[in-house]
C-alpha cells in the first residue's frame, strides 16, 4: 500500500501531480522510495537536493568529512555557515530545510567493504557521487550483489560521464572498466581542478535517472554512457553492453562478495593522501627553510602543472610536472640534494617514489606541500 | 577521413582540439597516426609496453571496440571514433 500524501504535500508537489506520467500515484511511489547517495560533494550535492525536492521519502547521505571552504565552489548543498561541521549533518540540515516531509539518514562513516552491504541494503537505489576508484568499484559491486541500480556519474575539469549500471537489465561498471587505472594515471579534482558548475549538470542528470527509475518511467541510461564536454557543450551517447566475462555480474562471475578495493586499485596508503612520503623521505617546511640557507642549497623541483606557478611558488624552483617527469629524469643530477614539492604533498610523494625507483637517493618530499609552507613558514603565500 | 573525438581533458596534448582527422584502416593504425601527429598525448593513452592503457576506451560509431574486433577493428572513411578515458571526480 503506497503512503498517502498530506494536504501540504499535495500542494508542494502540485507540479509533479500535473504530469500524467507522475500523478498522485507516482508521487506516492516517490514517498515510499529510498535512495542512498554516496558522497555529499560536487555530485552528491545536486543529486540529494533534487531527490529531496522531488519528495523521495528517505535519502541516505554517506560521507566522512567536514565542510571546507574549498568545497563551496561547487558543493551547493553546503554553505559558509556550515564550514567546519560534518558534511552529512550539513547536507541533512539543508535537505530538510528544502523538504521537511522526507527522512534524511546522515551516515558519517567511510563507505567500505565492512559496512557497505549493511548500509545499502536499506535502500532502493544507489547514486554514486564518490570521487575515487575504490569507492566506485565498491558501490558497483554492492549494487550488483543487492540487485539494485547504481546511478553513475563522474567529472573532471570540463568532462562529465553518466550512466545507470543495473545488472538485472544491462551492464555494470566493471563491464565497462574491468580493471582500475594505474594509481597515478587519473588525477583527482583536488589535483587537476573542476569547473564548479560541472557536477551540477551531471548530478542533475543522475537525479533525473534516479527519479525515473523509482517511478518506472521513460528510457533510462542503462546500456548507454553519456559523455558531456562542457567546453564544447556537446553530449555524446555511446553504447554499453554486458560483458559476458564480467567477474561480478557475468554468468560465470567468480567475485561473490566485496573485496579489498584499495588493494584492487593499488591505492597508496593514507600517508600519501596527507602529503607525506614517509618519515624517511619527508622534509618539513621549517626544515626546508633552514636547508635553503646552506651552500649549496638543495635543488627545488616543482612537480605541479606550469599554470599553478602563477598562484604560488618558491623562488628558484625548476618546474618538472609529474606527468612528464619520467621522460626528464636524465636531466637531474643524482649527486645533488633535491626537494620535490607540489600543492599539498600528494603529487610530490608520487614523484619521489618515481625518483627512488629510478635510483635517486638524495631526494626529499616537502611534507604537506606549498600549503604547509604557507601555514608554517610564509603566511603571505596563498593557500589553494 | 575518419574523425577522432577527444574529451576536454586531452585537449592540452592536441593543440586544444576536440576533434582530429586521422588516417588508418584499423583502430591500431589510427592510434599510431594520432600519436605521430601529437606525440604529447602518447604517454596518456599508451603504456610502456606499447599497449592501449587499460583505463582508456575507444568507441567506433558508438560501439566499444571490445565488442568489435579490438584494436584490429576496421575503420571506414566516415567513421567517428571516440576516445574515452576513465575519470573519477565527484
Amino acid at each position: 500500500m503506497l503512503p498517502f500524501l498530506s494536504r501540504e504535500e499535495i500542494l508542494r508537489y502540485s507540479r509533479h501531480l500535473l504530469i500524467p506520467d507522475v500523478g498522485l500515484e507516482g508521487q506516492r511511489k516517490l514517498k515510499q522510495s529510498s535512495a542512498l547517495v554516496i558522497g555529499t560533494g560536487g555530485l552528491g550535492s545536486p543529486v540529494s537536493l533534487y531527490l529531496a525536492a522531488a519528495g523521495v521519502g528517505r535519502i541516505g547521505v554517506v560521507d566522512f568529512d567536514i565542510v571546507d571552504v574549498t568545497n563551496l565552489q561547487r558543493q551547493i548543498v553546503h554553505g559558509t555557515s556550515t564550514v567546519g561541521i560534518l558534511k552529512v549533518d550539513s547536507a541533512r540540515q539543508r535537505l530538510l530545510d528544502l523538504n521537511p516531509h522526507i527522512q534524511v539518514d546522515a551516515i558519517n562513516e567511510p563507505f567500505t567493504s565492512n559496512n557497505a552491504m549493511h548500509i545499502a541494503k536499506n535502500y532502493d537505489i544507489i547514486i554514486d557521487g564518490s570521487d575515487n576508484f575504490p569507492t566506485r568499484y565498491l558501490s558497483n559491486d554492492t549494487a550488483v550483489f543487492l540487485g539494485i541500480p547504481n546511478v553513475f556519474g563522474a567529472i573532471y575539469r570540463f568532462d562529465g560521464q553518466a550512466s545507470v549500471f543495473y545488472a538485472a537489465q544491462g551492464p555494470c561498471y566493471r563491464c565497462l572498466f574491468p580493471e582500475p587505472p594505474p594509481p597515478d594515471m587519473v588525477p583527482s579534482c583536488a589535483e587537476g581542478g573542476v569547473l564548479g558548475v560541472l557536477p551540477g549538470t551531471i548530478g542533475s542528470i543522475q537525479a533525473t535517472e534516479a527519479i525515473k527509475m523509482l517511478l518506472g518511467i521513460g528510457s533510462s541510461l542503462v546500456g548507454r554512457l553519456l559523455l558531456y564536454n562542457a567546453l564544447d557543450m556537446s553530449f555524446e551517447f555511446v553504447t554499453l553492453r554486458k560483458n559476458p566475462k564480467c567477474r561480478v555480474c557475468g554468468p560465470e562471475a567468480d567475485i561473490k562478495e566485496l573485496i579489498d578495493y584499495d588493494e584492487f586499485c593499488g591505492v597508496p596508503g593514507r600517508e600519501v593522501h596527507e602529503g607525506s612520503a614517509g618519515i624517511e623521505w619527508d622534509i618539513t617546511p621549517v626544515e626546508l627553510f633552514d636547508a635553503l640557507k646552506l651552500s649549496p642549497p638543495p635543488l627545488l623541483i616543482d612537480v605541479r602543472e606550469p599554470h599553478e606557478q602563477q598562484i604560488a611558488s618558491l623562488p628558484g624552483a625548476i618546474n618538472m610536472p609529474l606527468g612528464a617527469m619520467a621522460a626528464h629524469l636524465s636531466e637531474l643530477d643524482t649527486a645533488r640534494d633535491m626537494v620535490l614539492f607540489c600543492k599539498a604533498g600528494t603529487r610530490s610523494s608520487r614523484a619521489l617514489e618515481l625518483l627512488v625507483s629510478a635510483g635517486f637517493k638524495r631526494v626529499k618530499n616537502l611534507k604537506g606541500g606549498l600549503n604547509a609552507w604557507a601555514k608554517e613558514v610564509d603566511p603571505t603565500l596563498p593557500i589553494y | 577521413m575518419p574523425t577522432l573525438t577527444l574529451p576536454a581533458l586531452m585537449k592540452y596534448y592536441v593543440n586544444d582540439l576536440s576533434e582530429v582527422q586521422i588516417t588508418g584502416s584499423t583502430v591500431s593504425q589510427a592510434i599510431n597516426d594520432l600519436t605521430s601527429q601529437y606525440p604529447a598525448i602518447k604517454p596518456h593513452i599508451i603504456d610502456n609496453q606499447g599497449r592501449l592503457r587499460r583505463h582508456v576506451n575507444l568507441f567506433i560509431n558508438k560501439e566499444n571496440i571490445n565488442n568489435l574486433n579490438g584494436l584490429d577493428t576496421s575503420i571506414e572513411e566516415s567513421d567517428i571514433i571516440i576516445l574515452m578515458p576513465s575519470i573519477t571526480g565527484g
